[in-house]
């Protein structure tokens, strides 16, 4: 806590002391009588003055919640030694909103109270937020002294995105081992029909096909296609974060990554995380509930993070990218080391979907002419990086309108697009 | 608002007071000042403009003490409680509209029940000082001992509030 004098404060000495000079320099005791009740307020109020004795601490009534939830902090506010008037701000992350003059307020602990206020706050963007430090500022006695201080009290609240959910999932590339909702190129038990041949000594009597076996006079079996599941990779680059008109790339790719990973978690799909940038960091494909609580943490602590260091897929260790695995890229084509690593994985025979993030219509032009020049020059360049990719295998998708209408757009293709070898 | 404008009307009443004293130029433009100071002061808000303000209204007081119309002056303590309120009420109209946020009610209760007593007793202790002056006004010898006396009516009756408020 620092202590410092009002504005009230000078006021008071200044005028009393020119009416005290003025009335022993003039010999009018009027005059020293005007500056009587100052003096006494000085004396009263700095004599009374001393460092509060307070404490401040802030809850959440919840640590997780989606966006657009409301959610409310309580501020408990202590005074141990003597009753202070206190101002009290509270510190918000940028994902939480508050009304301005709910955030701040003045009130009153007495001696010994404790008192509590209730601040409304609404959760506007996803991530890690945070509510706090409490920033504090206490009045002496005459409000002629005061003591502000900032209390490092914080309280976390993990806002989870709200994502568009995906009515079809992506095309898959190759069906894994485990079942799920794919029907696999190969043939099994399953429930899709897929051919009939002749029995062999250990087929199902159940699979028998009387019709084929009354008209060939042989005795055939029906095959299916089994229900398998699948492996999707997010790979979201996290070089750089474009903040456009409307919304950040970075928030485009882990709405559109939080949309993929529920559709395909929901259809038994295994689903692994790649956040590709200054540092990379990565879950490997697994499935079920507790891993969708995993990547819901793990896009929380995505940002972006400025590094020179070149980084390539050579980083990221076995397992991260199982064989078969249908990658999905959320990527702003601006970085080189991310196209770099996209075009890599589409030349090592992954099917990779990139879904470019950066809305150009977003982008405007500069006034002047070699802000035009330079404007198509940058065009120029991004197609020239679309086309690198193309040739890699790489499709390239615009996220134009939000991530989600190119994955609906997606959803419908009938293939996973394969890599060229 | 309201506090402004009865912090206006107090300092107006306190600015103008001098020219009651001496109706002159000087001090009539003196008092313009004060006033003027002043309302830029509750505009912006800044103790500055009170500050120069209660300094010229000071000046102005000392103009019109010198000039010997009114010796000795019996209202100066009932002039310098008004002058006390007026700081205070300005230094309330500053907390009121300067804080964003809400202020919570007890905090206010508090400023005016403080104020309120505190000028009052400071009120009734200088109008004590003005009967001792009519009194003793015709005998100059006694006249420093009844200020001395209402001064520490004053003294007396402004410590015993704050202890009863406190």
């Amino acid at each position: 806590m620092t202590a410092a004098a009002t504005p009230k404060l000078v006021t008071y000495i200044v005028i009393a002391g020119l009416a005290l000079l003025g009335g022993i320099t003039l010999g009018q005791p009027e005059l020293v009588a005007l500056a009587a009740p100052m003096v006494m307020s000085l004396v009263i109020g700095l004599g009374r003055t001393h460092l509060p004795a307070t404490g401040a601490a802030v809850e959440t009534d919840v640590d997780r919640c989606i966006e657009g939830d409301a959610l409310e902090a309580t501020l408990t506010l202590n005074s141990f030694e003597t009753p202070v008037e206190m101002e009290v701000a509270i510190g918000l992350s940028p994902g939480l909103f508050a009304n301005p003059t709910a955030r701040s307020f003045t009130l009153f602990v007495g001696d010994g109270e404790q008192r509590h206020q209730a601040v409304a706050l609404q959760a506007t963007r996803w991530g890690v937020q945070h509510v706090g430090p409490i920033a504090l500022r206490m009045h002496g006695p005459g409000r002629l002294v005061t003591f502000e201080g900032v209390i490092n009290e914080r309280k976390t609240v993990k806002v989870f995105p709200m994502y568009d959910r995906l009515m079809q999932g992506l095309p898959t590339a190759e069906t894994q081992m485990h079942s799920g909702d794919h029907v696999a190129r190969s043939l099994g038990e399953g429930i899709e029909f897929a051919t009939v041949r002749p029995f062999a000594y250990g087929d199902s009597v159940r699979r028998v096909n009387w019709r084929v076996t009354s008209r060939t006079q042989e005795l055939h079996v029906n095959l299916a296609h089994p229900e398998r599941n699948s492996d999707v990779v997010l790979f979201l680059d996290t070089f750089t974060d474009a903040a456009l008109e409307t919304r950040s790339t970075l928030d485009i790719a882990v709405r559109g990554a939080s949309a993929v990973a529920q559709h395909h978690l929901r259809h038994h799909d295994r689903i692994g995380l790649v956040s590709f940038g200054g540092n990379a960091r990565w879950l490997t494909a697994s499935m079920g509930r507790s891993h969708t609580y995993r990547i819901a943490e793990f896009l929380l602590d995505v940002n972006a993070t400025f590094s020179y260091a070149w980084k390539d897929i050579k980083l990221l260790p076995h397992g991260t990218l199982p064989p078969g695995a249908l990658v999905v890229a959320f990527s702003p084509l601006i970085d080189e080391r991310a196209v770099r690593a996209l075009a890599d994985l589409g030349e090592r025979g992954f099917p990779v979907i990139a879904i470019d993030t950066l809305l150009e219509e977003e982008v405007t032009c500069g006034r002047g002419r070699e802000a035009e020049v330079a404007y198509r020059a940058w065009k120029l360049q991004r197609d020239v990086q679309r086309a690198r990719l193309g040739a890699s295998g790489v499709r390239t998708y615009s996220g134009a309108g939000g991530a989600h209408v190119a994955l609906h757009a997606l959803s419908f293709l009938r293939h996973s697009p394969r890599a060229s070898r | 608002m309201r506090l402004s404008v009865y912090c206006a009307l107090l300092g107006i009443a306190v600015a103008l007071y001098p020219v009651f004293v001496v109706p002159a130029v000087a001090t009539l433009a003196l008092a313009g000042l004060a006033i003027a100071l002043l309302t830029l002061g509750l505009i912006t808000l800044r103790w500055l403009g009170a500050g120069i303000a209660a300094a010229v209204a000071l000046s102005n007081y000392a103009v019109a003490l010198l000039s010997g119309a009114r010796q000795p002056d019996i209202y100066a303590p009932a002039l310098a409680v008004a002058g006390w309120l007026l700081l205070e009420l300005f230094d309330l109209a500053v907390m009121v509209r300067r804080q964003q946020g809400q202020i919570d009610n007890e905090v206010l209760d508090a400023h005016w029940r403080r104020l309120i007593t505190t000028s009052g007793a400071a009120g009734l202790a200088s109008v004590a000082v003005l009967l001792a002056g009519v009194v003793f006004q015709a005998s100059s010898a006694l006249l420093p001992a009844a200020a001395v006396a209402a001064a520490a009516a004053v003294v007396t009756g402004v410590v015993l509030t704050r202890q009863a408020v406190n």
